[in-house]
Formats: C-alpha cells, structure tokens, sequence
C-alpha cells in the first residue's frame, strides 16, 4: 500500500452555477464518500484549505519574493485535500473517481513516494 | 482537524430540503425589510454560505444546527454586501435584527416574510406562465435548469423569464402605489399551475415534478394560515395536501402507479388529515371556487379504503360541478371516466363522442387512450383497439407508453385536469 495525494481542483464560478438542492446533495454524497474511504481503512487524513488564495514564495536575486498565488486569476482554486491510502495508481484513481468532487471540479492524484523505497 | 467521515463521528442528517429552505427564507426576510430591489443581494449571500458549507462541510463535521450555521454565514455575508454598498446604517441594522429572529427559528418572522413575498408575486403584471418559474425560483430556490427539467422547457426560456420577472419585481417594489391591487386569484392560479406540472407524470425529472408539487402544497399552507385567508385558499390549500398525500404510491421501481393499483397504506395520513381539516375551513364561503369542487373530488379518492368503495356517483356529480365554472374538455373527459367507475359507461362514451365531435382533445394521448378502455369495458374490442393504436400513435410519453403497453387489466385514474 502506498500514499497517494488528491488535490481537489475546482472552478468557482461553475461551483456558484450550483442550486441548493444540488449542493445539499453534494455534500451528503461527499460526507458519505469520506466515511466510506474511512471505513476501508484508506484514508489517512484530509483538510480543507482556507478560501484565501495563499502565497507563492520564490527566491528573487538575492531575497525571498513573495506573491499571491499561485492563482491569479479566481478560476481555478484548490479548495482542499485528501492523503489516501491505496494499491497502486490504478487503485488510487478508482477511489479518486467515486468521489463527488469529480463532478464539479477536477482531482489531481500524485503518489507520495516513500522513505527507503 | 477532525477525521474526515470518521466512523464514531455522530453525522448530522441533513433535513431534508434544508438549503433549499434556508435559501427561500433569507431571500423573503431580506425582502420584507429592505424591498424587493434588494433580492439579487440575498441571492448572492446564500450562495455565497452554500458553496463555504460545501467547501467546508466534508472535511469537518456538520455543524449541530446546519440551518442556524447557513443562517448565520448568508447574514453576514449579507450585512458585508450592504457595508460596500453603504446603504446606511438604518437597513443594515434592520436587517440583521430581522434576520436575528429568523436565525433563533422565529416562526411568525418566517412565515409573515413568505406570504409577504408571496402576495409581492401576485401583484406582478406577469401571466402565470411567467410567474410560475419566477416563484419556483424565488420562493422555491429552484435553479433554472431544474425548473425547465421540471417544466419541459427551454433552459434559456426558463432563465429568460426569471431574469424578466425579477426585473418586474424590483420596479414593482419601488413604491406601494405602483402596485397592482393584491390579486389573490393569480397566487392560486400559479399554485394549481404548479401542483399539475408536479402531477403530470412524463418524461421529465419524477424527483423534480414532486418538489414542485411540494412547492405548491408548502405555498398553499403559507396562504392558507394567514389571517384572512379566504375559502378558496383553503379548498386550494386542501387539494395540495390531498394530491401530495397520494404521492407515496404513485410510483414503483421507476413506473408510474395508477390509482388503482396503488398501495393506500403508503398515503401520507397527516397530508391527508390536514386536506380534511382545510376542506372544513373551506366550507365556510358561498360561492364555492373550482379547488373546492376538485378537492371535493379528491377528498372522495382518498376517503375509499378500496377503490371498489369509492363514491364515484358522488365524484360524477362534483365533476359536473366543476363544469360549470371550467367547462374543458379536460373536466369532460374526467366526468366521462367517473360515470364509466360508477359503471354507467353508456353515458360516459356518449360524453367522449360529443367531445370526439368537437375534436379538441384529438392531438391528446390521452384522450384515445380513454375512449380504447371504456370502449374495452363495453366490451367494443376492435374499436378499443383502433383507438389504442391512435393514442400510442400520437407519442405518449414513455411512462404512459409502458402503462398502456401493459393493457386494461386494471381501469387507470383520472387524468390531472389541467
């Protein structure tokens, strides 16, 4: 088994498109997502990032260059991510499929390489 | 940071329809204190709270009161709106006082904002057509492309008509005396509309068609419990409860389920209790409205145990009532189907030939599929036949498709009159 990383991609603008009943669908289906991966023994952990589009820290010349970012634009934000545990990529993508986020965003999914391997 | 879907973790449920709920309640409340004009900035703060709680929901908990947290988050995202606009200090304060209330469930507030955006709707220069997608949307918290799954229509119609009628609304909100005069008989008219695009069984969105209906009965309530509600907003109120109480067994694996096949014991006894307790206020006018003939009529469905106990003399006679205030071809047909229940079918193919001779209902499914099984119970096979073959002929949608496909072993229901 190995760690694999999600990143949950989405654009705000289609996330706003959203009826409440949608979303209260979502939401109950992403919960219920969770408890499942959890109920498996996969997941390791998850966090919410904030709203806030966070900095970009980069080495200019001499000094330490910040920015906003990595975003500049509002259409693409991380809104959060899930570390879980999982057979190979193939495995990891099934489990990255049935989550609900799939359909309103998109998932980045990188294996986390282990120590010593 | 809590496990995400751990399993020990206590999950709230989410009551059913709560976002959809929260958002109608905030929308009425910003409404009601600071006028219509004022509706694109509710609209925007509860999506705003909607897409941070989907944001944030997954990852932590549901909060222990989701409705408050929506509240509480749309309002101040509501009042830092109002700040960038500098509206004043006055509304701002209004408002969050009023939303306070509603935020610790003040009931009165909730409802007093609901009836209030309500009759607002009714004093629309707006046909129902226009007016029932604006109301599905502002009342209901609908989004556009549900209300056209719903509806059968054109997404782009859809938000067209949404974007006129909120437009409307807003010019309409300016001042008292701008106002048309509180015409209630548009509020039941956009009501029933609703109620029998909830009915209509086709090949739109079943799930969608019942929150419309839903919508209808929840509308109808809010009318109803006001003070001064009149009888015909009771007779409406009583036939939402009566039509939406059946709802539980009109459907199986997928297939639409006609009266009488349908399982009685999944009716909705307190919707049904409620009907009869609305068809009482009701009595009390003289000049009964066509909800009350039709509620009437409903009352008779629900009150047979089997549908071999239904009063159908008595439901002949409420139909021919009906006549008279709404003489379509639509009531004609239902008569027709009554009188054939009641075992009278010689009368009712004599109303189906008049109504064939004057040939409105000749491009209607539904209306050869009629004739075919009253012709099949006078025992008229071939002419049954050919009849059967005109309505499959004309493209019912495919959920009547199946039921006709199946034959007349069992007589259908009435069809809703539209």
């Amino acid at each position: 088994m190995r760690d694999y990383l999600l990143l949950l991609h989405e654009d705000p603008s289609e996330t706003s498109r959203l009826s409440p009943t949608e979303m209260q669908a979502l939401i109950e289906r992403y919960i219920a997502w969770g408890r499942e991966v959890a109920e498996a023994g996969r997941m390791v952990t998850g966090h919410k990032l904030t709203e806030e589009g966070g900095r970009v820290v980069r080495r200019s010349g001499g000094a330490i260059a910040v920015t906003d970012g990595p975003y500049v634009e509002a259409r693409e934000i991380v809104g959060g991510l899930y570390v879980i545990r999982a057979e190979d990529y193939e495995d990891a993508v099934r489990i990255a499929g049935s989550c609900p986020h799939a359909e309103i965003g998109w998932i980045e999914v990188r294996e986390i390489e282990a120590v010593g391997d | 940071m809590a496990e995400p879907g751990s399993p020990a973790a206590e999950v709230p449920v989410l009551v059913d329809r709560l976002f959809r709920r929260t958002r109608s309640r905030l929308v009425a409340g910003v409404v009601r204190v600071l006028g219509p004009g004022r509706i694109d900035l509710a609209e925007d703060a509860v999506q705003d709270a909607m897409v941070r709680a989907l944001r944030t929901w997954p990852f932590r908990r549901i909060p222990e009161d989701p409705a408050a947290w929506l509240m509480r988050t749309a309002r101040n995202r509501a009042i830092d709106m109002l700040r960038r606009d500098r509206t004043g200090h006055e509304a701002q304060d209004r408002l969050v006082v009023h939303l306070e209330l509603l935020a610790s469930g003040g009931r009165a507030e909730d409802e007093a904002d609901g009836r209030h955006l309500l009759e607002l709707c009714s004093t629309l220069p707006l046909a129902p057509d226009a007016l029932v997608p604006l109301v599905l949307h502002v009342m209901g918290g609908l989004s556009a492309r549900e209300i056209a799954r719903a509806l059968l229509l054109p997404e782009a119609t859809v938000a067209q008509r949404i974007v006129r009628g909120k437009r409307v609304l807003r010019g309409g909100g300016v001042g008292p005396a701008r106002r048309t005069p509180r015409n209630e008989a548009v509020i039941h008219q956009v009501i029933y509309l609703m109620l029998t695009e909830g009915h209509t069984p086709a090949d739109a969105d079943e799930v969608l068609r019942t929150e419309v209906a839903r919508e209808a009965l929840r509308l109808a309530l809010l009318l109803a419990s006001g003070r001064g509600a009149t009888p015909a907003s009771h007779a409406l109120a009583a036939l939402c409860c009566l039509t939406v109480a059946r709802f539980p067994a009109r459907e199986s694996a997928g297939d639409l389920v006609m009266l009488p096949s349908q399982d009685r014991s999944r009716w909705d006894t307190a919707l049904v209790e409620e009907g009869f307790r609305q068809l009482t206020r009701a009595a009390s006018g003289d000049t009964p409205s066509r909800y009350h003939f039709e509620a009437a009529i409903a009352a008779e469905h629900v009150r047979a145990a089997t549908l071999a106990e239904t009063n159908w003399d008595g439901i002949v006679d409420l139909y021919h009532a009906l006549e008279t205030i709404d003489p379509s071809p639509v009531v004609r047909l239902n008569r027709a189907i009554a009188l054939a229940m009641a075992g009278r079918n010689r009368e009712g193919l004599a109303v189906l030939d008049a109504l064939s001779a004057e040939g409105q209902l000749a491009e209607w499914p539904w209306f050869h599929a009629s004739r075919a099984w009253l012709l099949h119970r006078t025992g008229l096979e071939s002419s049954a036949a050919s009849h059967l073959w005109r309505a499959m002929a004309l493209g019912p949608p495919a959920a009547h498709r199946r039921l006709l496909e199946r034959g007349f072993d069992a007589p259908r229901e009435d069809p809703p009159s539209s």
